[in-house]
């Protein structure tokens, strides 16, 4: 059969449109349709997840070592390769502490690189960022400005330490038996929760915003179906 | 209504209670002490009581118990008690004691014969039948005999005294004691008064209960011996009221002590002595109880049948007031049983320091008396204060509430049926209907809104970043997007990936999730779908795939990134082409540019980019929920990365910016209409929310103010 690609694009925008209208139909109520989309489509997200591991990873870093070079192969995968070997030891339960050494390898990089890179990336600069308002000199060297450089500052410093008090949690024990924060620590938790609030206000906005855009392409896509179907008809 | 009075805080109580209901202290003792003052002078010497009582003694006349003890075949407790005084007394007073009893034998004058009743006077015919009289009753047969004491309120001689005290003793016919019937502190007082009426009905007194009856010896020291009078009876009852000149003969009667007497052991008293130690008369020591002979007598006798009657009707209430009065200690003790088991050492006498003497109430002073129970009793009248209990009213809350708590906790509660939060469907219906009627005017109706004009920082960041970029210069993408914020991500970066296409970038597609990769590939797709680009797989760009290791893979890359990713999705060696020989890190690309949606995956490849890449050509294309935590990183000075495009709004900024109508613009109509219209509904919505809780507060208001 030779089929032309107009009508693989037809037959994937219809089997889009009927999935979507499924998925839509979900705010009617739960039915077993949408159940099915949904487990197909984490058995798809599954199954695609091992077939990007094994093509990504597990071929080419490997099998692909041990084809090319069986000898230098071994020798550059007998690390990860027994690393692998343990973690398989977590199959059972009798053995299962011999995979603990692959996950405290695991957990070990990982939090050691979450770590510096948070350090490097995020803990520095923003404190930096926080503090070099009021640096006269670089603040000159803007073009804006140093009375709008400082100001700001005091905006961005004031905002930092007040959503950061709102956190601090520490009280000390009254005589009443009630654990309260001192009234200025009260005070400035209370202005931070203004920003906080601004804050989280922005980040739902960009949820729907996202949200939005995703329902009018998604509505496009339905509308474009169909009048490519009346234009065709 | 009878009461009973405590002897301690003196408040009235009801008779049936044995502790007083104010102070708790015993209002009936555990042991009863005889009755009659004059008992004690007739016991005196007697230096051990008797262990216990037989119940019935202090209630019941001697011949009712000597007559039931004939009816049960039982005999008397008399031999028990003869033999257990003779155990008590010393010899020498047994003798004394058969010397008195006869001489108080039993003379009954023939003259009283009409003041006794008939069975009496059989009772004494046969007593008289078998004579054992004393030479001294014989001489009181010849004339109307008087009592003794009515001889000493008329003054008569010892002679005359001496005749007459044979004569008392037949006042009562059931004792051989001269004192029988006797009130010695208060009657004898009287005996020089001139009053016939009390006269006459001593004469006439036939007491039916000696007033020694149930008195049994005890132990008494020697130092309350008569501790009220120092005198002996006989001298106290020698006080007339006109104090009449002593009898001649009376100190001698009383005081000479018989030759017979003074042999005996420890008789050797001298009269200092004698008074010092307030000694009872020699004739009255060791005398014992008359009960005793009286019982003897009872037993032997036959009772008239109207008396026999009388006894059978009264002995089942006579039983039931015992049982109901008789502590029950003393019927524990007078089991001769556990009589028996009291050992011999606890029936020692007990010292006189180790008795203890009453501090408070009536018997205050007397040793030996009723244990003041210190422990319980308290010597002074408790407050009233102590016989309520202190509550608070907090305590008394706390107790309601906890009384409360556990009736609650019994009582069984019905399972209410949850009421599962219903999901909104029509509402959630209408909102899509509403949202989707506008997407759809917005996408076919001509553009309500014009494009944004506004050239924002970022987008100018961005625009001068591609601006500088060389023709055909390598441009790493980093996709890490999801299939549904796609047509987002699409937008944002259009016209970017639109103008590095013009300049004809190759790029290299890496994704830190499984889904990026093919997610790259299909966004250089659509663009150059979109554009009119020919821009192909490895023509155009390279996909490395799927980057394995999270953070830490994020970091390798940045390092080394030829190792870790040496080929390509389809296998190929990715840096061997020719547009890829000369890169070997992350600073050999022209442009570094971040697509994702995920705030957490932008940090992250920030921290791990930082310091690998230049920062000019740093730019983030991310979604606009993500634009919130990135806009620090950009807006800090000095900034971490050069460009930020955030959401469809920046993407149709840029499509505006380089003139080119992309995807951005072409959902940007609808976009805007479904964002007013969002805007709209959200607005309604609170409006709605807030009228029904004020209405809802006013009508509760409204049934607050009815109630």
């Amino acid at each position: 059969m030779n089929f032309e690609q107009p009508f693989f694009d037809l037959l994937g925008s219809a089997l889009g449109l009927l999935l979507t209208l499924l998925v839509f139909s979900y705010l009617l109520g739960d039915h077993f349709l949408v159940r099915l989309i949904f487990y197909g489509y984490i058995g798809l997200m599954a199954g695609f997840s091992v077939v990007i591991a094994f093509n990504s990873v597990i071929y080419p870093q490997l099998v692909q070592p041990l084809i090319d070079n069986p000898i230098t192969g071994w020798i550059q995968i007998a690390a990860p390769l027994f690393l692998c070997g343990l973690l398989l030891f977590k199959l059972s339960s009798r053995f299962s502490r011999l995979g603990n050494l692959s996950l405290a390898f695991l957990v070990g990089v990982g939090l050691a690189a979450l770590i510096g890179g948070a350090i490097q990336g995020t803990l520095m600069p923003q404190l930096s960022a926080v503090i070099s308002p009021f640096d006269l000199e670089r603040s000159a060297m803007v073009a804006e400005g140093r009375l709008s450089g400082v100001v700001q500052g005091f905006l961005i410093l004031f905002g930092t330490v007040t959503t950061l008090t709102y956190f601090h949690f520490g009280a000390r024990p009254r005589a009443s038996g009630l654990a309260r924060r001192l009234e200025w620590i009260e005070t400035l938790s209370w202005i931070g929760q203004i920003f906080i609030a601004i804050a989280l206000g922005l980040i739902f906005a960009g949820l729907l915003k996202a949200g939005f855009v995703a329902l009018v392409e998604r509505i496009q896509t339905l509308v474009n179906f169909v009048i490519t179907l009346l234009g065709g008809f | 209504m009878e009461t009973q009075r405590c002897p301690m805080c003196g408040r009235p109580n009801p008779p049936e209670l044995e502790v007083c209901q104010y102070c708790q202290a015993r209002l009936k003792p555990l042991w009863t002490e005889p009755s009659g003052g004059s008992s004690a002078a007739i016991e005196a010497g007697i230096m051990k009581s008797k262990p216990a009582l037989e119940p019935e003694e202090p209630l019941l006349p001697d011949w009712l118990i000597a007559s039931r003890g004939e009816r049960t075949g039982e005999e008397p407790a008399q031999p028990e008690e003869q033999e257990e005084e003779a155990f008590l007394l010393p010899q020498e007073e047994v003798e004394i004691d058969n010397f008195l009893g006869e001489l108080f034998s039993d003379k009954l004058p023939e003259g009283k014969d009409e003041d006794v009743p008939e069975w009496l006077q059989a009772l004494r015919g046969e007593k008289t039948a078998e004579p054992q009289r004393s030479p001294l009753s014989e001489s009181g047969e010849q004339g109307e005999p008087l009592p003794f004491w009515l001889g000493l309120g008329t003054g008569e001689t010892e002679e005359a005294h001496a005749e007459s005290a044979p004569a008392e003793e037949k006042v009562s016919p059931f004792t051989e004691s001269p004192f029988e019937g006797i009130d010695f502190d208060s009657d004898l007082l009287f005996l020089g008064d001139e009053k016939p009426a009390e006269k006459e009905a001593q004469a006439d007194f036939q007491p039916s209960i000696s007033p020694f009856e149930g008195v049994e010896p005890f132990l008494l020291e020697e130092d309350q011996i008569l501790p009220e009078s120092p005198l002996p009876i006989e001298e106290k009852t020698a006080l007339p009221a006109e104090k009449p000149a002593p009898l001649p003969g009376e100190g001698d009667w009383m005081r000479k002590t018989p030759p017979w007497l003074e042999a005996l052991p420890g008789m050797e008293w001298g009269e200092g002595e004698t008074q010092g130690k307030e000694i009872p008369p020699e004739f009255l020591q060791g005398v014992v109880p008359p009960f005793v002979e009286t019982d003897e007598a009872l037993s032997e006798a036959e009772f008239p049948e109207w008396l026999s009657q009388v006894e059978s009707s009264i002995e089942p209430e006579l039983e039931a007031v015992i049982g109901t009065l008789t502590p029950p200690t003393i019927e524990t003790l007078s089991e001769p049983e556990e009589a028996e088991s009291i050992p011999k050492e606890a029936a020692e006498i007990v010292p006189q320091e180790a008795v203890p003497i009453e501090v408070g109430g009536p018997l205050h002073g007397l040793r030996g008396v009723l244990p003041a129970e210190p422990l319980v009793a308290e010597q002074k009248k408790p407050s009233k204060a102590l016989s309520e209990l202190l509550v608070t009213d907090k305590q008394r809350a706390q107790a309601e509430l906890f009384l409360r708590l556990i009736e609650e906790e019994g009582k069984p509660k019905p399972i209410l049926a949850s009421k599962r939060a219903k999901p909104h469907t029509l509402w959630r219906a209408l909102i899509f209907v509403v949202l989707a009627a506008a997407a759809i005017i917005g996408y076919l109706l001509p553009p309500i809104s014009a494009a944004p004009q506004e050239l924002s920082v970022g987008v100018f960041d961005a625009m001068q970043a591609v601006t500088q970029l060389p023709a055909q210069a390598p441009v790493l993408l980093i996709v890490d997007i999801e299939g549904r914020d796609f047509a987002e991500m699409q937008a944002t970066t259009a016209a970017m990936l639109d103008q590095m296409m013009i300049k004809g970038a190759f790029f290299v597609l890496v994704s830190a999730n499984q889904n990026g990769a093919l997610q790259a590939d299909r966004l250089l797709r659509e663009v150059s779908r979109l554009n009119g680009h020919n821009y192909q797989p490895s023509v155009g760009w390279v996909n490395l795939g799927y980057l394995p290791g999270g953070v830490a893979g994020m970091q390798a890359f940045a390092q080394s990134l030829t190792e870790v990713m040496p080929t390509t999705i389809d296998g190929e060696a990715a840096w061997q082409s020719d547009r890829l020989k000369n890169i070997r890190t992350l600073a050999d690309f022209n442009l570094v540019m971040l697509i994702t949606e995920d705030s957490t995956r932008a940090r992250q490849w920030l921290e791990q980019l930082k310091g690998r890449v230049p920062v000019s050509r740093l730019v983030f294309a991310v979604s606009a929920q993500v634009e919130p935590i990135l806009r620090p990183y950009y807006e800090a000075n000095p900034r971490q990365v050069q460009s930020v495009l955030a959401g469809i709004r920046d993407g149709a900024i840029y499509e505006t910016q380089a003139a080119r109508r992309g995807w951005a613009m072409q959902l940007w109509d609808a976009y805007t209409v479904v964002v007013m219209t969002g805007i709209t509904l959200i607005f309604i919505g609170s409006l709605v929310y807030a009228l029904l809780a004020l209405l809802g507060r006013r009508k509760a208001q409204a049934e607050r103010e009815g109630q």
